[in-house]
């Protein structure tokens, strides 16, 4: 405790110094909480743009083109098999081609809207019209719908298999947009009712779902894999080896920044401190010849290294969440939206603001362990 | 025959690595508990040295210091700390407060550095200790804040505030005029008389000296005299 005060005591006796320090901490770790802010906040835009709108994990058979059996059972177990799977959604598709002066090549969808809406949330992003309601209803994307020069409430021939001529007339209920412009141009959503009565089937192409923690498809399609080895389960991550390496690369150059930032911070704080013992050396001998212990003594710079670490720490994360915000107000899209939404992550926030104080309490350990070493008598006899 | 608190065993200090000085041939002295000792010589003799040999704060190059019956070469850090803050009080010549602390802080620091609890008895001490060395008044006054006098007595009174059983001191007053030099020693009898301190003074005031129960002269590391009166 005497320790401690005394600490403070000579901290708040040279106020200058001891601004300076808390300062340089403090920028730092505001950089170290902006930059990994930023970071991740680009990181997670990235992760959502590619997968956050697609299946994670996706079951089919083996055999390309099989159907699985569309067992309520099934569906059941799947829902149940991880709590870390949010969705599981059911989805028959065939490629299909739109009958006019030119044959588009499509995809027929049928999904089952409250099922899939959690991971395309077609209802959210429909443009004009409604979901598919009745039979023969079918909705389509901006693209298509551009290129085709359709209107809603138009009638389309969509040909669903060459070579038996199987074709039906549908409806278009409305236009959506999946923020993606090859679904918007390919994709042609309808019920699952509808698209197995079109396909003349009672089968499914896949199970299509998504997870809580995107990094966690990998474990769950290894023990969804086990669990059904006569399926097909697939996961997003071995598809996306690229978009992985990217996100690697970014994460590593991101740490690297934030070690850097910490290991000119140590140093600093480490050279002041010395300098402070040498500035108190005087102080420490009248401490030791009055009976203080070396342990007690160190303690006085740790416990510096601990206030400036502190105190720099708590400002760096107040200064840090200043610029993120500033950043979010000015780097900004014509339309007012963010550049980028920066993912602001408070166990990292707080991550960041102990690493900063215990480096701050290590920095100091060189110091402390100087004034341990001082001896009393050379401070008495060149005072 | 008194008690012996303090005892040194021909105490020789020699100083450079090269070119030797030996600058304490040989000492050897018993100073008994309650007694009122001046140490004089020149500048240069040795007495410095030999008061901080005797603190413990250095160490001599041969012989060994027995405090209370204790020899102080074979006690570890941790005792020489405990024992310089219990049974040795230290007034340097130049006043040596703590300048980011207030003189009553200043006077309670050889209490906090050991205890974090400052018991209503010792805080009372502290102000009757302000008291007695007469810097009631300025307190609360930082230490760097204060007139060299004041800091003087403030470095008195904190030698005195855990009840030490001795007071080395090195030329106490020697920044002092002569009018305040009087009163600092009429205050050290007073406390050598009421609480029973033994006192181990060095002076080069004959005048000051002259009014101690003993007086030892240093002369190029030897002892020139030693008289008790
Ligand atoms: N660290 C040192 N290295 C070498 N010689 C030293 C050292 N400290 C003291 N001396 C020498 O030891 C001798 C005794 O010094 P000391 O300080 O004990 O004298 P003193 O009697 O206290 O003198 P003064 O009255 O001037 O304070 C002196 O000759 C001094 O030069
Ligand atoms: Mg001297």
């Amino acid at each position: 405790m005497i320790s401690l005060k005394i600490a403070a005591r000579f901290l708040f006796s040279s106020k200058t110094q001891t601004a300076l320090i808390t300062i340089g901490i403090a920028i730092g770790v505001s950089v170290q909480v902006f930059i990994g802010s930023l970071i991740q906040g680009l990181q997670n835009d990235l992760i959502d743009t590619t997968i956050g709108n697609r299946s994670q994990i996706t079951i089919q058979s083996t055999q390309e083109g099989e159907l699985l059996e569309d067992d309520p059972q099934r569906l059941d177990a799947l829902q149940n098999y991880d709590s870390r799977i949010t969705v599981v959604s059911r989805v028959v598709e065939s490629p299909a081609n739109i009958i006019g002066d030119t044959n588009a090549q499509v995809l027929l969808r049928g999904l089952n809207f409250e099922e899939s809406d959690p991971i395309y949330n077609v209802d959210n992003n429909i443009t004009e019209g409604r979901l598919p309601e009745s039979d023969q209803e079918i909705v389509l994307g901006t693209t298509l719908m551009e290129k085709r020069n359709l209107s809603v409430g138009d009638s389309v021939n969509i040909l669903v298999d060459p070579e038996e001529g199987l074709s039906a007339a549908m409806t278009i209920s409305g236009v959506f947009d999946l923020g993606s412009a090859s679904i918007n141009d390919t994709w042609i959503l309808t019920s699952l009712e509808n698209a197995k009565a079109l396909l003349d089937v009672n089968g499914l192409s896949a199970y299509e779902m998504q997870v809580d923690d995107v990094f966690d498809s990998a474990a769950i399609q290894e023990s969804l894999q086990n669990t059904y080895p006569e399926l097909k389960v697939s996961e997003w991550q071995a598809q996306n080896q690229d978009l992985l390496s990217g996100l690697e690369g970014q994460s590593i150059s991101s740490t690297m920044i934030q070690v850097f930032v910490m290991v000119s911070v140590v140093l600093g704080i480490s050279s002041v401190l010395a300098i402070t013992v040498l500035q108190k050396s005087r102080q420490l001998g009248i401490l030791k010849a009055m009976g203080i212990t070396d342990g007690k003594a160190s303690l006085i710079f740790l416990s510096e290294g601990l206030i400036l670490g502190v105190m720099g720490a708590v400002l760096g994360v107040l200064f840090g969440l200043f610029l993120a915000f500033m950043f979010t107000q000015f780097a900004v899209n014509p339309d007012g939206t963010p550049v980028v939404a920066l993912y602001i992550n408070p166990p990292f926030i707080a991550l960041s603001a102990v690493i900063a104080a215990s480096a701050s309490v290590l920095a100091a350990l060189i110091p402390a362990r100087k004034s341990a070493k001082l001896s009393v008598i050379e401070v008495i006899r060149n005072g | 025959m008194a008690k012996t608190i303090l005892e040194l065993n021909n105490i020789e200090k020699v100083y450079g690595e090269k070119v030797k000085t030996k600058v304490l041939h040989g000492i050897n002295l018993m100073f008994s508990e309650h007694s009122f000792n001046a140490i004089i010589g020149q500048s240069g003799s040795g007495k410095s040295t030999l008061l901080n040999i005797m603190g413990t704060l250095d160490n001599p190059s041969n012989g060994y210091v027995e405090i209370d019956g204790t020899r102080t070469d074979r006690m570890n850090k941790k005792a020489l700390a405990k024992l310089r803050n219990s049974t040795i009080g230290f007034i340097f010549q130049y006043h040596y407060l703590l300048p980011e602390f207030t003189a009553r802080e200043n006077i309670l620091m050889p209490h906090r550095i050991t205890q974090d609890k400052v018991p209503k008895a010792v805080s009372d001490y502290a102000d009757e200790l302000m008291e007695v060395v007469g810097i009631a008044d300025v307190k609360n006054n930082l230490a760097g804040e204060m007139s060299g006098g004041q800091q003087q007595r403030t470095a008195i009174a904190r030698a005195l505030l855990n009840k030490p059983r001795v007071i080395l001191a090195d030329e106490p007053t020697g920044s002092l005029d002569s009018e305040t030099t009087d009163r600092v020693y009429e205050l050290l009898k007073k406390i050598n008389k009421t609480y029973g301190t033994t006192f181990i003074v060095i002076t080069h005031d004959r005048r000051v000296a002259e009014k101690t129960d003993r007086i030892i002269q240093l002369e190029d590391g030897f002892i020139e005299m030693d008289v008790t009166t």
